[in-house]
Protein backbone atom coordinates (compact mmCIF):
# COMPACT_ATOMS: atom_id res chain seq x y z
CA UNK A 1 0.00 0.00 0.00
CA UNK A 2 1.43 3.32 -1.04
CA UNK A 3 0.63 6.36 1.01
CA UNK A 4 1.24 9.99 0.25
CA UNK A 5 4.65 10.96 1.47
CA UNK A 6 5.49 14.46 2.48
CA UNK A 7 8.39 16.49 3.72
CA UNK A 8 7.45 15.60 7.26
CA UNK A 9 7.20 11.97 6.37
CA UNK A 10 10.67 11.99 4.95
CA UNK A 11 12.02 14.02 7.85
CA UNK A 12 10.55 11.54 10.26
CA UNK A 13 11.89 8.47 8.52
CA UNK A 14 15.30 9.87 7.75
CA UNK A 15 15.48 11.06 11.33
CA UNK A 16 15.77 7.46 12.27
CA UNK A 17 19.39 7.76 13.21
CA UNK A 18 19.15 11.30 14.48
CA UNK A 19 17.26 11.39 17.75
CA UNK A 20 16.66 15.12 17.76
CA UNK A 21 15.16 15.36 14.29
CA UNK A 22 12.90 12.49 15.13
CA UNK A 23 11.86 14.09 18.38
CA UNK A 24 11.10 17.39 16.68
CA UNK A 25 9.20 15.86 13.77
CA UNK A 26 7.18 13.40 15.80
CA UNK A 27 4.22 15.56 16.96
CA UNK A 28 3.64 16.82 13.42
CA UNK A 29 4.13 13.44 11.84
CA UNK A 30 1.69 12.00 14.33
CA UNK A 31 -0.97 14.60 13.54
CA UNK A 32 -0.46 14.05 9.83
CA UNK A 33 -0.80 10.33 10.23
CA UNK A 34 -4.16 10.72 11.99
CA UNK A 35 -5.47 13.61 9.92
CA UNK A 36 -8.58 11.72 8.86
CA UNK A 37 -9.44 10.98 12.44
CA UNK A 38 -8.75 14.56 13.49
CA UNK A 39 -11.05 15.75 10.78
CA UNK A 40 -13.89 13.46 11.80
CA UNK A 41 -13.60 14.15 15.53
CA UNK A 42 -13.46 17.88 14.85
CA UNK A 43 -16.44 17.71 12.55
CA UNK A 44 -18.37 15.81 15.16
CA UNK A 45 -17.67 18.42 17.81
CA UNK A 46 -18.53 21.40 15.67
CA UNK A 47 -21.65 19.69 14.47
CA UNK A 48 -22.73 18.53 17.88
CA UNK A 49 -22.57 21.96 19.46
CA UNK A 50 -25.28 23.41 17.26
CA UNK A 51 -27.25 20.33 16.45
CA UNK A 52 -30.38 20.99 18.44
CA UNK A 53 -30.59 24.70 17.62
CA UNK A 54 -32.38 26.61 14.90
CA UNK A 55 -29.84 29.30 14.30
CA UNK A 56 -26.70 27.24 14.70
CA UNK A 57 -23.68 29.29 13.85
CA UNK A 58 -25.50 32.57 14.38
CA UNK A 59 -25.11 32.00 18.12
CA UNK A 60 -21.39 31.63 17.77
CA UNK A 61 -21.28 35.00 16.04
CA UNK A 62 -23.76 36.64 18.40
CA UNK A 63 -21.53 36.67 21.47
CA UNK A 64 -18.54 38.53 20.01
CA UNK A 65 -20.82 40.83 18.05
CA UNK A 66 -22.79 41.84 21.14
CA UNK A 67 -19.60 42.22 23.10
CA UNK A 68 -18.09 44.54 20.55
CA UNK A 69 -21.26 46.63 20.36
CA UNK A 70 -21.31 47.01 24.12
CA UNK A 71 -17.65 47.97 24.13
CA UNK A 72 -18.15 50.62 21.53
CA UNK A 73 -21.21 52.00 23.30
CA UNK A 74 -19.61 52.04 26.74
CA UNK A 75 -16.15 53.20 25.88
CA UNK A 76 -17.16 55.94 23.50
CA UNK A 77 -19.40 57.62 26.09
CA UNK A 78 -18.15 57.02 29.58
CA UNK A 79 -14.49 56.12 29.71
CA UNK A 80 -11.99 58.61 28.44
CA UNK A 81 -8.80 56.89 27.60
CA UNK A 82 -5.66 58.90 27.15
CA UNK A 83 -3.87 57.00 24.45
CA UNK A 84 -5.58 57.16 21.09
CA UNK A 85 -9.24 57.54 20.35
CA UNK A 86 -12.13 55.82 22.11
CA UNK A 87 -12.85 53.58 19.20
CA UNK A 88 -9.30 52.39 19.22
CA UNK A 89 -9.71 51.47 22.83
CA UNK A 90 -12.82 49.44 22.11
CA UNK A 91 -11.12 47.60 19.26
CA UNK A 92 -7.95 47.11 21.25
CA UNK A 93 -9.90 45.64 24.15
CA UNK A 94 -11.79 43.43 21.75
CA UNK A 95 -8.54 41.93 20.49
CA UNK A 96 -7.56 41.25 24.07
CA UNK A 97 -10.89 39.59 24.78
CA UNK A 98 -10.68 37.42 21.68
CA UNK A 99 -7.29 36.08 22.69
CA UNK A 100 -8.27 35.66 26.28
CA UNK A 101 -11.47 33.80 25.41
CA UNK A 102 -9.60 31.48 23.09
CA UNK A 103 -7.12 30.76 25.85
CA UNK A 104 -9.77 30.44 28.56
CA UNK A 105 -11.95 28.06 26.59
CA UNK A 106 -9.04 25.76 25.80
CA UNK A 107 -7.57 25.80 29.27
CA UNK A 108 -10.89 25.28 31.00
CA UNK A 109 -11.71 22.32 28.83
CA UNK A 110 -8.28 20.71 28.72
CA UNK A 111 -8.33 18.93 32.11
CA UNK A 112 -11.62 17.25 31.22
CA UNK A 113 -10.64 16.49 27.66
CA UNK A 114 -9.60 12.90 28.24
CA UNK A 115 -12.51 11.88 30.44
CA UNK A 116 -14.85 13.51 27.93
CA UNK A 117 -13.53 11.09 25.33
CA UNK A 118 -13.14 8.15 27.69
CA UNK A 119 -15.46 6.00 25.59
CA UNK A 120 -13.06 6.24 22.67
CA UNK A 121 -9.91 5.86 24.70
CA UNK A 122 -11.06 2.85 26.67
CA UNK A 123 -12.98 1.02 23.99
CA UNK A 124 -10.81 1.40 20.94
CA UNK A 125 -7.25 1.97 19.87
CA UNK A 126 -7.54 5.72 20.00
CA UNK A 127 -4.56 8.08 19.68
CA UNK A 128 -5.59 10.43 22.47
CA UNK A 129 -2.84 12.93 21.64
CA UNK A 130 -4.91 14.15 18.70
CA UNK A 131 -7.53 15.53 21.07
CA UNK A 132 -5.31 18.54 21.71
CA UNK A 133 -5.36 19.31 17.98
CA UNK A 134 -9.12 18.94 17.63
CA UNK A 135 -9.74 20.92 20.78
CA UNK A 136 -7.55 23.75 19.54
CA UNK A 137 -9.07 23.78 16.07
CA UNK A 138 -12.54 23.91 17.55
CA UNK A 139 -11.70 26.91 19.68
CA UNK A 140 -10.00 28.54 16.72
CA UNK A 141 -13.16 28.20 14.68
CA UNK A 142 -15.05 30.28 17.25
CA UNK A 143 -12.23 32.75 17.64
CA UNK A 144 -12.20 33.04 13.85
CA UNK A 145 -15.80 34.23 13.83
CA UNK A 146 -14.90 36.91 16.35
CA UNK A 147 -11.90 37.87 14.28
CA UNK A 148 -13.95 38.36 11.13
CA UNK A 149 -16.33 40.59 13.08
CA UNK A 150 -13.38 42.54 14.35
CA UNK A 151 -12.03 43.13 10.84
CA UNK A 152 -15.45 44.20 9.61
CA UNK A 153 -15.74 46.72 12.44
CA UNK A 154 -12.29 48.07 11.92
CA UNK A 155 -13.02 48.53 8.24
CA UNK A 156 -16.31 50.24 8.99
CA UNK A 157 -15.15 52.50 11.80
CA UNK A 158 -11.72 53.44 10.58
CA UNK A 159 -12.20 53.01 6.87
CA UNK A 160 -9.30 50.61 6.45
CA UNK A 161 -7.14 47.83 7.81
CA UNK A 162 -3.40 48.44 8.09
CA UNK A 163 -1.33 46.35 5.62
CA UNK A 164 0.65 44.88 8.49
CA UNK A 165 -2.47 42.82 9.26
CA UNK A 166 -1.16 40.43 6.62
CA UNK A 167 1.52 39.48 9.12
CA UNK A 168 -1.07 38.35 11.65
CA UNK A 169 -0.81 34.64 10.70
CA UNK A 170 2.87 34.73 11.60
CA UNK A 171 1.92 35.85 15.07
CA UNK A 172 -0.68 33.10 15.36
CA UNK A 173 1.72 30.35 14.40
CA UNK A 174 3.76 30.32 17.62
CA UNK A 175 0.54 30.87 19.58
CA UNK A 176 -0.85 27.60 18.22
CA UNK A 177 2.22 25.74 19.37
CA UNK A 178 1.99 27.32 22.80
CA UNK A 179 -1.69 26.46 23.18
CA UNK A 180 -1.20 22.87 22.01
CA UNK A 181 1.58 22.40 24.53
CA UNK A 182 -0.56 23.80 27.33
CA UNK A 183 -3.50 21.58 26.38
CA UNK A 184 -1.32 18.45 26.37
CA UNK A 185 0.10 19.33 29.73
CA UNK A 186 -3.22 20.12 31.38
CA UNK A 187 -5.14 17.25 29.86
CA UNK A 188 -2.63 14.70 31.13
CA UNK A 189 -2.62 16.24 34.59
CA UNK A 190 -6.39 16.63 34.59
CA UNK A 191 -6.87 12.91 34.03
CA UNK A 192 -5.20 12.22 37.35
CA UNK A 193 -6.93 14.79 39.51
CA UNK A 194 -10.04 16.91 39.27
CA UNK A 195 -8.28 19.62 41.24
CA UNK A 196 -6.63 20.92 38.10
CA UNK A 197 -10.02 21.62 36.61
CA UNK A 198 -11.32 23.33 39.76
CA UNK A 199 -8.16 25.32 40.11
CA UNK A 200 -8.39 26.64 36.58
CA UNK A 201 -12.05 27.53 37.00
CA UNK A 202 -11.26 29.62 40.07
CA UNK A 203 -8.08 31.18 38.70
CA UNK A 204 -9.42 32.20 35.29
CA UNK A 205 -11.37 35.31 36.43
CA UNK A 206 -8.16 36.58 38.02
CA UNK A 207 -6.03 35.77 35.01
CA UNK A 208 -8.05 38.12 32.85
CA UNK A 209 -6.71 41.03 34.91
CA UNK A 210 -3.18 39.67 34.79
CA UNK A 211 -3.48 39.69 31.01
CA UNK A 212 -3.33 42.96 29.08
CA UNK A 213 -6.95 42.77 27.96
CA UNK A 214 -8.34 46.05 29.31
CA UNK A 215 -5.00 47.81 29.20
CA UNK A 216 -1.75 47.52 27.32
CA UNK A 217 1.39 46.53 29.17
CA UNK A 218 2.84 49.91 28.29
CA UNK A 219 0.18 51.75 30.29
CA UNK A 220 0.39 49.41 33.24
CA UNK A 221 2.36 50.26 36.36
CA UNK A 222 5.59 48.39 36.96
CA UNK A 223 3.99 45.48 38.83
CA UNK A 224 1.48 45.12 36.01
CA UNK A 225 4.20 45.09 33.43
CA UNK A 226 6.02 42.41 35.38
CA UNK A 227 2.94 40.18 35.37
CA UNK A 228 2.52 40.79 31.67
CA UNK A 229 6.05 39.58 31.06
CA UNK A 230 5.43 36.33 32.91
CA UNK A 231 2.07 35.78 31.22
CA UNK A 232 2.83 33.90 28.01
CA UNK A 233 -0.33 35.23 26.41
CA UNK A 234 0.60 38.90 26.86
CA UNK A 235 3.18 39.30 24.07
CA UNK A 236 0.76 37.77 21.56
CA UNK A 237 -1.97 40.25 22.42
CA UNK A 238 0.45 43.15 22.21
CA UNK A 239 1.84 41.98 18.88
CA UNK A 240 -1.63 41.43 17.47
CA UNK A 241 -2.58 44.99 18.43
CA UNK A 242 0.48 46.32 16.74
CA UNK A 243 -0.11 44.64 13.40
CA UNK A 244 -3.90 44.83 13.38
CA UNK A 245 -4.53 48.28 14.85
CA UNK A 246 -1.41 50.37 14.96
CA UNK A 247 0.05 49.26 11.66
CA UNK A 248 3.46 48.69 13.21
CA UNK A 249 5.84 45.79 12.99
CA UNK A 250 6.23 43.94 16.28
CA UNK A 251 9.50 44.11 18.10
CA UNK A 252 11.73 41.38 16.70
CA UNK A 253 13.13 40.50 20.10
CA UNK A 254 9.75 39.86 21.71
CA UNK A 255 8.67 37.95 18.62
CA UNK A 256 11.70 35.68 18.93
CA UNK A 257 11.11 35.19 22.63
CA UNK A 258 7.49 34.29 21.92
CA UNK A 259 8.68 31.63 19.49
CA UNK A 260 11.18 30.29 21.98
CA UNK A 261 8.63 30.02 24.78
CA UNK A 262 6.07 28.46 22.47
CA UNK A 263 8.42 25.83 21.13
CA UNK A 264 9.46 24.95 24.63
CA UNK A 265 5.85 24.53 25.81
CA UNK A 266 4.93 22.61 22.67
CA UNK A 267 7.57 19.93 23.02
CA UNK A 268 7.46 19.80 26.79
CA UNK A 269 3.69 19.36 26.69
CA UNK A 270 3.87 16.68 24.03
CA UNK A 271 6.61 14.74 25.79
CA UNK A 272 4.73 14.94 29.07
CA UNK A 273 1.50 13.75 27.50
CA UNK A 274 3.11 10.86 25.67
CA UNK A 275 4.89 9.74 28.80
CA UNK A 276 1.61 9.34 30.65
CA UNK A 277 -0.61 8.41 27.76
CA UNK A 278 -0.60 4.69 28.38
CA UNK A 279 -1.24 5.11 32.10
CA UNK A 280 -4.15 7.46 31.55
CA UNK A 281 -6.34 4.63 30.21
CA UNK A 282 -6.37 3.02 33.64
CA UNK A 283 -7.37 6.13 35.57
CA UNK A 284 -10.09 7.83 33.55
CA UNK B 1 3.38 -24.51 12.74
CA UNK B 2 4.63 -22.68 15.78
CA UNK B 3 5.80 -19.77 13.68
CA UNK B 4 2.27 -19.02 12.51
CA UNK B 5 1.02 -17.39 15.69
CA UNK B 6 -0.78 -14.08 15.39
CA UNK B 7 -1.20 -13.41 19.10
CA UNK B 8 1.23 -14.55 21.73
CA UNK B 9 0.95 -13.83 25.43
CA UNK B 10 3.76 -14.81 27.75
CA UNK B 11 3.29 -14.58 31.51
CA UNK B 12 1.03 -11.61 31.18
CA UNK B 13 -0.17 -9.97 34.37
CA UNK B 14 -2.14 -6.81 34.88
CA UNK B 15 -2.76 -4.94 38.06
CA UNK B 16 -4.89 -1.88 38.45
CA UNK B 17 -3.80 0.66 40.96
CA UNK B 18 -6.47 1.18 43.57
CA UNK B 19 -6.29 4.45 45.43
CA UNK B 20 -7.98 5.01 48.75
CA UNK B 21 -7.82 8.74 48.14
CA UNK B 22 -8.50 10.03 44.67
CA UNK B 23 -5.72 12.60 44.68
CA UNK B 24 -3.06 10.05 45.44
CA UNK B 25 -3.10 9.45 41.70
CA UNK B 26 -1.48 12.80 41.17
CA UNK B 27 1.05 12.17 43.94
CA UNK B 28 1.84 8.79 42.40
CA UNK B 29 2.28 10.41 39.02
CA UNK B 30 4.68 13.00 40.36
CA UNK B 31 6.55 11.13 43.08
CA UNK B 32 5.96 7.54 41.95
CA UNK B 33 9.62 6.69 42.15
CA UNK B 34 9.84 7.50 45.83
CA UNK B 35 6.75 5.93 47.29
CA UNK B 36 3.83 3.72 46.38
CA UNK B 37 0.50 5.41 47.05
CA UNK B 38 -1.81 2.62 45.92
CA UNK B 39 -2.85 -0.96 46.46
CA UNK B 40 -2.57 -3.46 43.65
CA UNK B 41 -5.64 -5.11 42.26
CA UNK B 42 -4.50 -8.07 40.20
CA UNK B 43 -6.95 -8.56 37.38
CA UNK B 44 -4.86 -11.03 35.41
CA UNK B 45 -1.96 -13.26 36.38
CA UNK B 46 0.23 -15.75 34.55
CA UNK B 47 -1.62 -15.62 31.28
CA UNK B 48 0.25 -17.47 28.55
CA UNK B 49 -1.13 -18.72 25.29
CA UNK B 50 -0.62 -18.61 21.57
CA UNK B 51 -3.24 -18.09 18.91
CA UNK B 52 -2.76 -19.23 15.35
CA UNK B 53 -4.13 -17.71 12.21
CA UNK B 54 -7.70 -18.73 11.41
CA UNK B 55 -8.59 -19.74 14.92
CA UNK B 56 -11.65 -18.51 16.73
CA UNK B 57 -10.92 -18.21 20.41
CA UNK B 58 -13.80 -18.00 22.85
CA UNK B 59 -13.29 -16.61 26.31
CA UNK B 60 -15.63 -17.61 29.10
CA UNK B 61 -15.61 -16.72 32.76
CA UNK B 62 -17.62 -15.06 35.45
CA UNK B 63 -18.10 -11.32 35.81
CA UNK B 64 -14.87 -9.69 36.88
CA UNK B 65 -12.75 -12.67 35.90
CA UNK B 66 -10.65 -10.44 33.64
CA UNK B 67 -12.08 -11.19 30.21
CA UNK B 68 -12.45 -7.63 29.04
CA UNK B 69 -9.08 -6.64 30.46
CA UNK B 70 -7.49 -9.46 28.50
CA UNK B 71 -9.09 -8.15 25.32
CA UNK B 72 -7.95 -4.62 26.12
CA UNK B 73 -4.42 -5.87 26.61
CA UNK B 74 -4.42 -7.69 23.31
CA UNK B 75 -5.66 -4.57 21.55
CA UNK B 76 -2.93 -2.55 23.19
CA UNK B 77 -5.43 -0.18 24.79
CA UNK B 78 -3.85 -0.75 28.16
CA UNK B 79 -0.37 -2.06 28.91
CA UNK B 80 0.45 -5.22 30.87
CA UNK B 81 2.10 -4.81 34.26
CA UNK B 82 4.30 -7.84 33.65
CA UNK B 83 4.88 -10.12 30.72
CA UNK B 84 4.70 -9.62 27.04
CA UNK B 85 2.07 -9.56 24.36
CA UNK B 86 2.94 -9.78 20.71
CA UNK B 87 0.50 -9.49 17.86
CA UNK B 88 0.80 -9.74 14.11
CA UNK B 89 -1.60 -7.92 11.84
CA UNK B 90 -4.24 -5.27 12.17
CA UNK B 91 -6.60 -5.49 15.10
CA UNK B 92 -10.18 -4.27 15.01
CA UNK B 93 -11.37 -3.84 18.58
CA UNK B 94 -15.08 -4.23 18.90
CA UNK B 95 -15.21 -3.93 22.66
CA UNK B 96 -18.61 -3.32 24.16
CA UNK B 97 -20.24 -2.50 20.89
CA UNK B 98 -22.04 0.74 20.49
CA UNK B 99 -20.90 2.25 23.74
CA UNK B 100 -18.65 4.57 21.79
CA UNK B 101 -21.58 5.97 19.83
CA UNK B 102 -22.43 9.59 20.11
CA UNK B 103 -26.07 9.76 21.13
CA UNK B 104 -26.80 13.03 19.33
CA UNK B 105 -25.38 11.99 15.99
CA UNK B 106 -27.26 9.93 13.45
CA UNK B 107 -26.35 6.37 12.63
CA UNK B 108 -24.70 7.51 9.42
CA UNK B 109 -22.58 10.08 11.24
CA UNK B 110 -21.61 7.57 13.86
CA UNK B 111 -20.44 5.26 11.11
CA UNK B 112 -18.10 8.03 9.96
CA UNK B 113 -16.74 8.57 13.47
CA UNK B 114 -16.60 4.89 14.35
CA UNK B 115 -14.94 4.01 11.08
CA UNK B 116 -12.31 6.70 11.54
CA UNK B 117 -11.63 5.51 15.08
CA UNK B 118 -11.17 2.00 13.73
CA UNK B 119 -8.64 3.43 11.28
CA UNK B 120 -10.64 3.45 8.07
CA UNK B 121 -10.08 6.01 5.38
CA UNK B 122 -12.92 8.40 4.67
CA UNK B 123 -13.23 7.26 1.08
CA UNK B 124 -13.43 3.65 2.18
CA UNK B 125 -16.15 4.39 4.73
CA UNK B 126 -18.18 6.28 2.15
CA UNK B 127 -17.83 3.40 -0.27
CA UNK B 128 -19.05 0.86 2.28
CA UNK B 129 -21.82 3.07 3.65
CA UNK B 130 -24.59 1.43 1.65
CA UNK B 131 -23.43 -2.02 2.53
CA UNK B 132 -23.18 -1.07 6.22
CA UNK B 133 -26.71 0.26 6.13
CA UNK B 134 -27.92 -2.96 4.55
CA UNK B 135 -26.06 -5.18 6.97
CA UNK B 136 -27.46 -3.31 9.97
CA UNK B 137 -30.99 -3.63 8.64
CA UNK B 138 -32.29 -0.68 10.64
CA UNK B 139 -33.87 1.03 7.65
CA UNK B 140 -34.74 4.69 8.04
CA UNK B 141 -33.37 4.84 11.55
CA UNK B 142 -29.95 4.92 9.93
CA UNK B 143 -30.47 8.66 9.49
CA UNK B 144 -31.95 9.30 12.94
CA UNK B 145 -30.00 10.18 16.09
CA UNK B 146 -28.73 7.14 17.92
CA UNK B 147 -30.49 8.20 21.12
CA UNK B 148 -33.78 7.09 19.56
CA UNK B 149 -32.45 3.57 18.88
CA UNK B 150 -33.41 0.48 20.77
CA UNK B 151 -30.50 -1.45 22.26
CA UNK B 152 -30.89 -4.06 19.54
CA UNK B 153 -30.63 -1.43 16.83
CA UNK B 154 -27.50 -0.01 18.42
CA UNK B 155 -25.88 -3.42 18.47
CA UNK B 156 -26.89 -4.01 14.85
CA UNK B 157 -25.30 -0.78 13.72
CA UNK B 158 -22.16 -1.42 15.72
CA UNK B 159 -21.69 -4.89 14.34
CA UNK B 160 -22.37 -3.66 10.83
CA UNK B 161 -19.45 -1.23 11.16
CA UNK B 162 -17.12 -3.93 12.42
CA UNK B 163 -18.10 -6.21 9.60
CA UNK B 164 -16.65 -3.66 7.19
CA UNK B 165 -13.30 -3.11 8.82
CA UNK B 166 -10.24 -4.50 7.11
CA UNK B 167 -8.57 -6.37 9.90
CA UNK B 168 -6.60 -9.50 10.54
CA UNK B 169 -7.80 -9.93 14.11
CA UNK B 170 -11.36 -9.23 15.15
CA UNK B 171 -11.97 -8.75 18.85
CA UNK B 172 -15.57 -8.95 20.00
CA UNK B 173 -16.77 -8.38 23.54
CA UNK B 174 -20.29 -9.61 24.32
CA UNK B 175 -21.46 -8.19 21.05
CA UNK B 176 -24.34 -10.39 20.14
CA UNK B 177 -26.14 -10.48 23.44
CA UNK B 178 -28.93 -8.08 22.50
CA UNK B 179 -29.51 -8.87 18.82
CA UNK B 180 -32.44 -11.08 17.86
CA UNK B 181 -31.97 -14.61 16.56
CA UNK B 182 -32.09 -13.59 12.92
CA UNK B 183 -29.42 -10.95 13.35
CA UNK B 184 -27.32 -13.21 15.52
CA UNK B 185 -27.19 -15.89 12.90
CA UNK B 186 -26.19 -13.27 10.34
CA UNK B 187 -23.33 -12.19 12.61
CA UNK B 188 -22.29 -15.75 13.33
CA UNK B 189 -22.14 -16.44 9.64
CA UNK B 190 -20.02 -13.34 9.17
CA UNK B 191 -17.61 -14.41 11.90
CA UNK B 192 -17.37 -17.85 10.36
CA UNK B 193 -16.54 -16.36 6.97
CA UNK B 194 -14.09 -13.95 8.50
CA UNK B 195 -12.03 -16.83 9.81
CA UNK B 196 -11.03 -17.72 6.26
CA UNK B 197 -8.71 -14.73 6.26
CA UNK B 198 -8.39 -13.73 9.87
CA UNK B 199 -8.53 -14.59 13.51
CA UNK B 200 -11.36 -13.97 15.93
CA UNK B 201 -11.36 -13.37 19.66
CA UNK B 202 -14.78 -13.69 21.15
CA UNK B 203 -16.15 -13.07 24.63
CA UNK B 204 -19.64 -14.30 25.33
CA UNK B 205 -21.83 -15.53 28.13
CA UNK B 206 -23.80 -17.59 25.67
CA UNK B 207 -22.32 -21.07 25.83
CA UNK B 208 -24.30 -22.14 22.79
CA UNK B 209 -22.67 -19.47 20.66
CA UNK B 210 -19.22 -20.27 21.94
CA UNK B 211 -19.59 -23.95 21.14
CA UNK B 212 -21.00 -23.21 17.71
CA UNK B 213 -18.38 -20.70 16.72
CA UNK B 214 -15.09 -21.31 18.46
CA UNK B 215 -12.25 -23.66 17.72
CA UNK B 216 -10.75 -23.26 21.17
CA UNK B 217 -11.94 -21.87 24.47
CA UNK B 218 -10.11 -20.17 27.29
CA UNK B 219 -11.77 -20.28 30.67
CA UNK B 220 -10.59 -17.49 32.92
CA UNK B 221 -11.21 -17.51 36.61
CA UNK B 222 -9.97 -14.96 39.12
CA UNK B 223 -7.52 -13.62 36.60
CA UNK B 224 -5.90 -16.95 35.79
CA UNK B 225 -6.45 -19.41 32.99
CA UNK B 226 -8.32 -22.29 34.57
CA UNK B 227 -8.71 -24.39 31.49
CA UNK B 228 -7.93 -24.05 27.82
CA UNK B 229 -8.86 -26.36 24.97
CA UNK B 230 -11.81 -27.96 23.23
CA UNK B 231 -14.95 -25.77 23.30
CA UNK B 232 -17.43 -28.50 24.15
CA UNK B 233 -15.42 -29.97 26.98
CA UNK B 234 -14.49 -26.69 28.58
CA UNK B 235 -17.88 -25.06 28.39
CA UNK B 236 -19.32 -28.18 30.03
CA UNK B 237 -16.82 -27.98 32.85
CA UNK B 238 -17.48 -24.26 33.13
CA UNK B 239 -21.21 -24.73 33.43
CA UNK B 240 -20.81 -27.47 35.98
CA UNK B 241 -18.54 -25.22 37.99
CA UNK B 242 -21.08 -22.45 37.84
CA UNK B 243 -23.68 -24.72 39.41
CA UNK B 244 -21.32 -26.10 42.01
CA UNK B 245 -19.58 -22.90 43.02
CA UNK B 246 -22.38 -20.48 43.82
CA UNK B 247 -22.14 -16.76 43.26
CA UNK B 248 -19.67 -15.57 45.84
CA UNK B 249 -20.16 -12.10 47.31
CA UNK B 250 -16.52 -11.88 48.37
CA UNK B 251 -15.20 -12.48 44.88
CA UNK B 252 -14.08 -8.93 44.14
CA UNK B 253 -11.41 -8.18 46.68
CA UNK B 254 -8.43 -5.87 46.55
CA UNK B 255 -4.90 -6.72 47.51
CA UNK B 256 -3.14 -10.05 47.51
Amino acid sequence: MKTKSSVLDVAYRSGHEKGLVRFLARPFYNALQYRELIRVVLGRELHQRFRASYFGWVWAAATPLLMLLVFVAVFSNTLKVESGSDMNFALSTFIGILFFNLFAELVTRAPLLLSEHAHFIKKSIFPSEILAWTSMMRSLAYAGIGFVIFLAFELYIRGGIPPTALLFPFILLPLFLLLLGIVWLLSALGAFTRDISFMIASVMPVVIFATPVFYTSLDAPLSGRLIAYINPLAPFIEMAREVLLLGRLPDLLSYSIAWGVSIFFFYAGYAFFMRFRSVVVDVI
Amino acid sequence: MSSEWVIRCTNVAKSYQIYSVYDHRLLQMLFGRLKKFYQDFWVLRDISFEVKKGECIGIVGRNGAGKTTLLQLICGITLPTHGEIATRGRIAPVLALGSAFDQDLTGRENVMVGGAVLGLKRSKILRSMKSIQEFSGIGEFFDRPVKFYSSGMTARLAFAICAHVDADILIIDEALAVGDEAFQSKCLKFIDDFRATGTVFFVSHSVAQVVKLCTRVIWIENGRIREIGDPKEITENYQKALLREKDDAKRFHIGN
